[in-house]
């Protein structure tokens, strides 16, 4: 059933937050008129120094000249490998407001992956600092024709923005999925803007907050919904340089709002507990957690702390956010509404995407596998409930094809073993055994916190026991084989998801 | 007040312990030689959260050092030892 969603946003965000959502043509208008009224307010904090609006409108004019004197033009594309810092900053707005594409390389690239992404993309510049000057080293040497150029220039004169559309590239974004090869995803204006109007859906204090910046600026959840939202809604940035001070740099800045992986949300949470505080001080009061799946009792737990976590979904190839969840502590385990102007439908499961939040492609790959009658094909099986909330229950490129021909989504199963409260995480996967039959083995890791209180006993064997209880009121081709309880994590990618297992590939 | 280095362990494999409540045993028998990663299969949340906790524990500063930097357990004693001294 589909439910028009907007009105329950408009409520849920509020008249006043909800009357300042402005649809722009492009990024250069919004960030010229953001710039303008914010002017007076910070806008980044970075490395113990605090610009303001002004002053970053200011050094991105200057960039401007910098790109324009190299020879950029607008349309051209300019690939960024940089850190998160205030430099990442002053270039994207550059080269977007130049009327140039953003091709944001991850800054742990080495030289070759650069040189490759650099073959790709054909940007005609690539902007790097003294931290990533080596891995640019190679590009620079095979390429003759790219401009280099360092993200510390500066110029005096500054270059007004140009005059950009909506269907212009705005930004391209490398993802690889979890099975795919790595490619790039091109965003246009439009639809890195669309993300930025969802980013305050839902929210009720959206505009005028204070971010602090744990995720990567390479990720589309760290540039879309945390630095372009920050920037789009007047807010102040800090710029956490690394992970490990996260909670120092907390209690100097206070942040009101943050956008977390689940991983670093539960983290946090284990510390906090610990050490008896919240640790990212008592200023927050909302976290935006998406990018894999959130423990619904998270949600309960930073509730105690006086914080609302809302779960959201979104994908790279739609510019991050496709759904909200406006109602997080009745619906946990939903990832929300979907957007007003999203376009979806459910194809045998799965869920297909159209919009203006949509990517225009893939660069230097396949799109015919990604696409079907113009609808993006998200590879994520999906349920709606009668009110309209959304739930992720598996991937189709994870679902496993048992020799029966029976598919089985392991999401669906984890999903089942995962509401034991012993479990934080699991993983359904098939296995081989020695004679060659495949069979199904679940691998779960516990919630430390809650298998301290069972005491002296054997975890693992209660563990397992309960885990067989929930095994039996599977369908019979559905029932895992094989359980083990591990002592340590799984592998993580360094977006925080598990690694899946690929045993019987 | 001079901390010694059996001390230290101690301390360090309480925070692993917190971290990872299931591995208590394991953990508990933990030597310095033990790899952070292959013998402890810590991640990368799990390593973040022991020098977050190590640094509020010993109130020290991980500074001018990456994660990699620390292979076995010994090497964060005495990572930890030089900043107390």
């Amino acid at each position: 059933m589909k439910v028009d969603t907007l009105e329950i946003f408009r409520r849920y965000t509020g008249e006043k937050t909800f009357s300042r959502i402005k649809h722009y043509n492009s990024m250069a208008q919004m960030w010229e008129e953001r710039a303008a009224e914010f002017a007076d307010l910070t806008a980044i904090v970075d490395d113990g120094k605090e610009y303001t609006y002004r002053q970053l409108a200011r050094d991105v004019a200057a960039y401007r000249t910098v790109l324009a004197e190299s020879g950029v033009k607008k349309g051209d594309a300019v690939a960024l490998l940089l850190p998160n810092s205030y430099e990442f900053v002053k270039a994207y707005l550059a080269a977007v407001t130049l009327g140039c594409t953003a091709a944001i390389l991850p800054a742990f690239l080495d030289a070759a992956a650069v040189f490759g992404c650099c073959m790709m993309f054909r940007p005609s510049a690539l902007v790097s600092s003294a931290a990533t000057a080596a891995q640019a080293a190679l590009a620079r040497e095979k390429l003759p024709e790219l401009k280099t150029l360092d993200a510390a220039q500066t110029a005096e004169a500054e270059t007004p923005a140009a005059q950009v559309e909506g269907k212009d590239g705005c930004t391209i974004i490398l993802t690889g999925g979890t099975t795919g090869r790595p490619k790039g995803a091109l965003l246009s204006n439009t639809a890195v803007l669309q993300g930025c109007v969802n980013s305050c859906l839902g929210v009720p204090h959206a505009f005028e907050q204070r971010y602090l910046l744990c995720l990567p600026l390479s990720h589309v959840f760290g540039l879309i919904r945390n630095l372009l939202a920050s920037l789009y809604s007047g807010s102040a940035l800090m710029i956490c340089r690394n992970n490990k001070d996260m909670f120092r740099d907390a209690a100097m800045f206070k942040p009101t709002i943050m956008v977390l992986v689940p991983a670093l949300a539960e983290m946090a949470m284990t510390l906090s507990k610990k050490f008896g505080r919240n640790m990212f001080g008592d200023s927050l009061k909302t976290i935006i957690c998406g990018a894999a799946t959130v423990p619904p009792y998270l949600v309960e737990e930073y509730d105690k702390l006086g914080v609302a976590l809302y779960p959201g979904y979104g994908l790279t190839e739609s510019a991050n956010l496709v759904s909200g969840n406006p109602e997080p502590l009745k619906k946990p385990g939903s990832v929300g509404l979907m957007f007003p102007e999203q376009e979806y439908k459910i194809v045998d499961g799965e869920l297909w995407l159209k919009g203006k939040n949509m990517m225009d492609g893939y660069i230097a790959a396949d799109n015919t596998e990604a696409y079907e009658d113009g609808w993006f094909k998200t590879g994520d099986l999906v349920r709606f409930d009668d009110e309209g909330f959304l739930y992720i229950t598996g991937r189709i490129k994870e679902v496993i094809v048992l020799p029966s021909g029976e598919n089985v989504s392991p999401a669906e199963l984890e999903a089942q073993f995962n509401t034991l409260n012993l479990i934080q995480d699991s993983q359904v996967f098939e296995d081989v055994d020695e004679s060659g039959k495949h069979f199904l083995a679940l691998e779960v890791v516990p919630r430390a916190t809650e298998t301290a209180k069972l005491g002296a006993v054997d975890v693992s064997a209660v563990i397992t026991e309960e885990l067989e209880k929930i095994n039996a009121t599977l369908p019979p081709f559905a029932r895992v084989n094989k359980i083990t309880v591990r002592t340590s994590d799984f592998e993580r990618t360094p977006a925080m998801k598990i690694v899946r297992y690929k045993k019987c590939q | 007040m001079s901390v010694s280095r059996n001390e230290i362990l101690e301390k360090l494999k309480e925070i692993l312990v917190s971290a990872d409540e299931n591995g208590r045993e394991k953990l508990s028998a933990v030597t310095e030689s033990a790899n952070l990663y292959t013998d402890l299969g810590l991640g990368s949340v799990n390593m973040l959260y022991m020098i977050i906790a190590t640094e509020e524990v010993f109130g020290i500063r991980f500074d001018d050092v990456g994660m990699n930097d620390f292979q076995t357990v010994g090497d964060v004693v005495s990572y930890i030892e030089g900043r107390l001294s």
